[in-house]
C-alpha cells in the first residue's frame, strides 16, 4: 500500500523479496527521515508563533492541539506544490512514531521549561556562590514558603485538586492520576518521592 | 512480518525491552537509578540488535538507522520522565497521599505535612547522595560537585528564552 501524492514514483521495497536493502533506496529512506523532521519543525514553528500571538492559559492543551493539527500544513503545502512522494504503510507508521515520540518528549521538556524545576534552581543557586558555597540558612531562605505555595497552586490550577472552605479534595482527574502513579510505583519498584 | 515493518517496530521493541529490564532490575536490586540506566541500555541493545538482524549498517541504511535510534531515544526519554515524576515530583506525592485521606486535607495540614524544610531536605538529600551533584564543603556549606545538572539548567534557560514569549508589562 502506498500513499501517493501527485506523480507516482516506483517504490523499491515492495518489489524486493527478502532483505529490503539488497537494492539501495537512499532517497526513499532519507525522504522518510526528512518528512519526520519537517513535520516536527513545522509544528514547533507554529507553536512559537502561537505563543507570541496569544499566550494560552492551558499551555499543554493548546500544545496538544497545535501538534495534532500543524502537520497538516506541510502536507498541504507539498500537495499544492505538486511534490510527489510515496511512502509504504510501514514508512508512514515510522514517520508517525518518530513524530509522536518526539512531540511527547517535547511536551515533557516544555512543562519543565514552563513551570521550572526546584532541583535545578537549587543547583544554579549553589553554583552562583562559587567556591564559597551556600549555607543551610541561605538555602532555607531562598527555597521556602513561596516555593511550597507555588507547588500547591500548580496542583490546584492543574485541575487535580479543589478546595472548599479551606479543605482540599482530589478531583476525579486527580484520583485517576494518583491511582496511575500508585500502580506505576508498584510495577516499576519505585520508592515514594516528592 | 516484512522487513519494513520489523525496522519500523524496532524502536517499540526496544522500549518494551527497556521497560521489562527496568522492572526486573528494580525488583531484584531495589536500586532505582541503576535500574533506569540498565533499562535504557538493554533497550538500546535490543533496538540495535533488531536493526542489525534486519539490515546492515551501510551509508544507504544510515537514515533508517538514525530515525529508529532517535525514535527509541525519544521513547525511552518519555519512559524516564514518567518514572522521574514518581520519584521527584512533590505534586505527585501530594495527590498519591491524598488518595488515602478520607475527607480531604486542610491547608494548614498540607503546609505542616509538606513543609518547606521537608521539601528542601529531600531535594538536598537526592542531590548529595543519589545524583551526586552537590557536596558538603569543609566549611559545612553546600558546594557544586558536578556540572551536569548545571549544564541542563543552562540549556533549559536558553530554551525558555526561545520557546516562551517575554513577559508582558503589567
Amino acid at each position: 500500500m502506498s500513499f501517493i501524492l501527485g506523480k507516482e514514483r516506483p517504490h523499491l521495497s515492495s518489489a524486493v523479496k527478502g532483505r529490503i536493502w539488497s537494492e539501495p533506496n537512499i532517497a526513499g529512506d532519507m525522504a522518510v527521515l526528512l518528512a519526520g523532521a519537517v513535520l516536527l519543525a513545522s509544528s514547533f514553528l507554529v507553536q512559537l508563533v502561537a505563543w507570541r500571538v496569544f499566550r494560552p492559559r492551558r499551555q499543554l492543551r493548546v500544545l496538544l492541539t497545535v501538534y495534532a493539527i500543524a502537520p497538516l500544513l506541510p502536507c498541504a503545502v507539498a500537495w499544492a506544490a505538486g511534490y510527489a512522494f510515496t511512502f509504504s504503510a510501514a514508512e508512514v507508521v515510522r514517520i508517525a512514531l518518530f513524530y509522536v515520540s518526539f512531540s511527547l518528549a517535547y511536551f515533557v521538556a516544555h512543562c519543565a521549561i514552563d513551570s521550572g524545576s526546584p532541583t535545578l534552581d537549587i543547583v544554579v543557586y549553589v553554583a552562583e556562590a562559587g567556591p564559597s558555597g551556600r549555607s543551610d540558612a541561605d538555602l532555607a531562605s531562598a527555597f521556602g514558603l513561596s516555593d511550597m505555595t507555588n507547588r500547591f497552586a500548580l496542583v490546584e490550577h492543574g485541575g487535580m485538586m479543589w478546595s472548599d472552605r479551606g479543605v482540599f479534595q482530589l478531583t476525579p482527574a486527580g484520583r485517576f492520576y494518583a491511582r496511575l502513579f500508585e500502580k506505576a510505583s508498584r510495577v516499576f519498584g519505585l520508592p515514594s518521592g516528592g | 512480518m516484512s522487513t519494513d515493518w520489523v525496522v519500523t517496530s524496532a524502536s517499540v521493541i526496544g522500549l518494551g525491552a527497556d521497560v521489562i529490564a527496568q522492572c526486573t532490575f528494580a525488583h531484584a536490586s531495589r536500586r532505582t537509578n541503576q535500574s533506569i540506566a540498565f533499562g535504557v541500555l538493554c533497550g538500546l541493545i535490543v533496538t540495535i540488535g533488531v536493526l542489525w538482524e534486519t539490515t546492515t549498517l551501510t551509508l544507504e541504511a544510515a537514515p533508517a538507522w538514525l530515525m529508529v535510534l532517535l525514535t527509541y531515544a525519544a521513547l525511552s526519554f518519555g519512559f524516564w520522565a514518567f518514572l522521574n515524576l514518581n520519584l521527584t515530583s512533590l505534586r505527585i506525592r501530594i495527590i498519591r497521599e491524598m488518595l488515602h485521606m478520607e475527607g480531604g486535607i486542610s491547608r494548614d495540614d498540607l503546609m505542616r505535612r509538606y513543609s518547606p524544610e521537608e521539601f528542601l531536605r529531600r531535594r538536598l538529600e537526592r542531590l548529595e547522595h543519589s545524583s551526586k551533584q552537590l557536596t558538603r564543603l569543609e566549611s559545612g556549606r553546600w558546594g557544586l560537585r558536578s556540572r551536569t545538572l548545571l549544564s541542563v539548567a543552562q540549556i533549559m534557560g536558553v530554551a525558555r528564552v526561545i520557546v516562551m514569549p517575554p513577559p508582558r508589562d503589567e
